[in-house]
């Protein structure tokens, strides 16, 4: 199944948050070997060039480390997934804040809905 | 050194001028979208690369050279309509590949055939329209050639054949070979471009990369297309 | 590359000319043995059958040499010049090599064509001693005529294989021409084939004259004694087929090279 894309950002900086949830979420672990970049081009359904990209920044960032001739793996550095995951939860947080901006809501209403929302989920 | 050069490169048909004064780079290792409505020139900077067409002024080298018997051997070309004889079988066809192009892989061909359940002594006239399209890029996507030129290779299939053609074009990526795509369908191959190259009345109109699109300016190609060419 | 070139191409050739071949040497049996019924059964039924399987089996003689020229137009405009034509100058070859390789293919589907009607002809009349006789009588005149019959026919070879490739030429360089234009390709390749024909028709007359005159004079042009004609018009035959079909190669070669136009 090939990865849906928006339109606002580069390709390669969309394929780095997949990755980076992948990691976050454990659909991939940590010490697990990522496809080689053929294969996850091809699953991601773009450019082999695209997804050497991204997977460099990511290696850069030390989500995921490389060795030579066996490919990449994902960090075993727990405090590495800990910083992005704290990083991914600051980006949707100031997403949803600007929604909500744009939609006319207040600090406090926002506040106040998101109370209420999670209240209504620990009951279920 | 790119691998596709045009110099001033122009091609006039009569009083109509397909292509006018064209310059342009093409370096290996990258997808490139040639992207630009019907009659925009696509379809003849395509056939002026393969010798199929020779160019009015200016030149166009492949590998350095001007198309000939040496450029041919190193171009792999897919044409926007069938070209094989529907009397043959894929057999044939796959010996005649085998006899012309010495880069010519048939093992993959083999496997990339009968992974679509397609038969070697099957007859290109039992095949469907988009059967014969998959074989023709099968055949084109086989040969490891320095230049790929696609022209048109999703136009008129439906989406299944279109994921089954570009997961083809990107599972043979080799990065000492460039391949360029020309389609009018933008969205459906943004996503797998390094390059594009917006072409309209025979001009280049920009060639940039598909990061910098996007980064810059904040809009995927397929809107920024939208908008430059509204008024045609 | 040229015999890989041939090998294709007289493949695609064969699929077409084999069930003719075989179809005309069906016939020629069913003419023979027509003919053999209208000997040993004497009815008014078995002669009107056997007088047109006869001449059906004629017919398809003639139909023979048309389809197989008719075959060999089809198979240039089409790999050349046609859709198959973006494979056919995308390969790794020049265009002479191209060129050639048809030439030769068509020229063997002539020969190929002649000579299934030389053996239809030969099976239909096998035993048959009117024409046996015939035949005999004919060579017994030849030899009491003191023509050097080995000679005459080598220089008949000549000419014959000459002018057939020169034909084959013309054909191609009128399919070439007209294919160089955006539409009526059909159209105007039929018309340029009359255009090259008349033309070389013209230009063949005028140099026949000049050529004569030259050589007898203009009053002895009168008195050529038909003995005399051998020698000098089998020299003028393979010079004009040589040169007409050098014109009509280079014809051919500059416009697919230089004006090719894929449909």
């Amino acid at each position: 199944m090939r990865w849906e894309f928006h339109n606002d950002a580069p390709i390669y900086a969309q394929v780095m948050e997949r990755v980076e949830r992948m990691i976050v979420s454990g659909a991939l672990t940590p010490g697990e070997r990522l496809p080689s970049v053929r294969t996850f081009a091809l699953e991601a359904g773009v450019n082999p060039n695209t997804m050497q990209k991204a997977l460099t920044e990511l290696e850069r960032g030390g989500l995921i480390y490389s060795q030579r001739t066996s490919g990449h793996f994902v960090t075993e550095d727990q405090a590495v997934i800990a910083s992005v995951r704290a990083e991914l939860a600051e980006l949707h947080t100031d997403r949803f804040l600007q929604d909500m901006r744009e939609l006319g809501f207040t600090s406090a209403q926002t506040a106040e809905l998101l109370h209420r929302k999670l209240e209504n989920k620990e009951e279920e | 050194m790119p691998i596709l050069t045009c110099e001033n490169l122009s091609k006039r048909y009569g009083t109509v001028q397909a292509l006018d004064h064209v310059n342009l780079n093409i370096e290996p290792g990258r997808i490139v979208g040639l992207l630009g409505p019907n009659g925009s020139g696509k379809s003849t900077l395509i056939k002026l690369a393969n010798g199929l067409l020779t160019p009015t002024e200016g030149q166009i080298l492949i590998d350095g050279k001007a198309p000939g018997v040496e450029t041919k051997a190193i171009v792999s070309y897919l044409p926007e309509r069938t070209y094989l004889a529907d009397w043959m079988s894929v057999r044939q066809i796959l010996d005649f590949f085998q006899d012309f192009y010495g880069d010519f892989d048939r093992e993959r061909a083999i496997a990339m055939l009968s992974h679509l359940g397609i038969a070697e002594k099957q007859r290109i006239k039992q095949m469907s329209k988009g059967t014969r399209e998959k074989v023709q890029l099968i055949l084109v996507m086989s040969r490891r050639a320095k230049l790929y030129l696609l022209d048109e290779p999703i136009g008129g299939v439906d989406p299944a054949a279109r994921d089954y053609i570009l997961n083809t074009i990107i599972g043979n990526y080799d990065p000492s070979a460039a391949v360029v795509i020309s389609t009018h369908l933008i969205a459906d191959v943004e996503q797998m471009l390094d390059e594009v190259i917006f072409i309209n009345g025979g001009h280049i109109l920009r060639h940039t990369s598909v990061d910098e699109i996007r980064e810059e300016m904040g809009k995927s190609v397929d809107a920024l297309f939208r908008e430059e060419f509204k008024c045609f | 590359m040229f015999l890989k070139l041939v090998k294709h191409e007289s493949h695609a050739a064969a699929r077409a000319m084999v069930p003719l071949l075989g179809g005309l040497l069906a016939m020629a049996i069913l003419a023979r043995g027509s003919i053999w019924m209208m000997e040993s059964v004497e009815s008014p039924v078995t002669s009107m059958l056997g007088v047109f399987l006869v001449s059906i089996f004629f017919l398809a003689c003639g139909a023979m040499v048309v389809t197989t020229t008719i075959l060999m137009m089809v198979r240039f405009a089409k790999s050349v010049h046609g859709d198959e034509g973006y494979l056919t100058h995308t390969l790794p070859v020049s265009v002479s090599t191209i060129l050639l390789s048809r030439l030769l293919v068509s020229f063997l589907a002539v020969l190929l064509s002649f000579g299934a009607v030389y053996a239809g002809v030969r099976i239909a009349t096998l035993g048959v001693d009117s024409i046996e006789s015939l035949g005999v009588s004919f060579r017994v005149i030849i030899e009491n005529s003191g023509i050097e019959t080995k000679s005459i026919l080598l220089k008949l070879c000549c000419v014959g294989v000459l002018s057939i490739l020169s034909m084959i030429l013309m054909i191609y360089a009128a399919i070439s021409i007209g294919h160089s234009f955006p539409t009526g390709k059909t159209g105007k390749s039929v018309l340029f084939f009359f255009v090259l024909y008349i033309a070389a028709q013209i230009i063949t007359s005028i140099a026949l004259v000049g050529v004569l005159t030259a050589e007898y004079g203009f009053d002895g042009l009168r008195t050529i004694e038909t003995n005399d004609f051998p020698s000098s018009l089998f020299w003028f035959t393979v010079g004009q087929s040589v040169l007409f079909g050098s014109v009509y190669y280079f014809l051919t070669w500059i416009t697919t090279k230089k004006r090719l136009n894929l449909a």
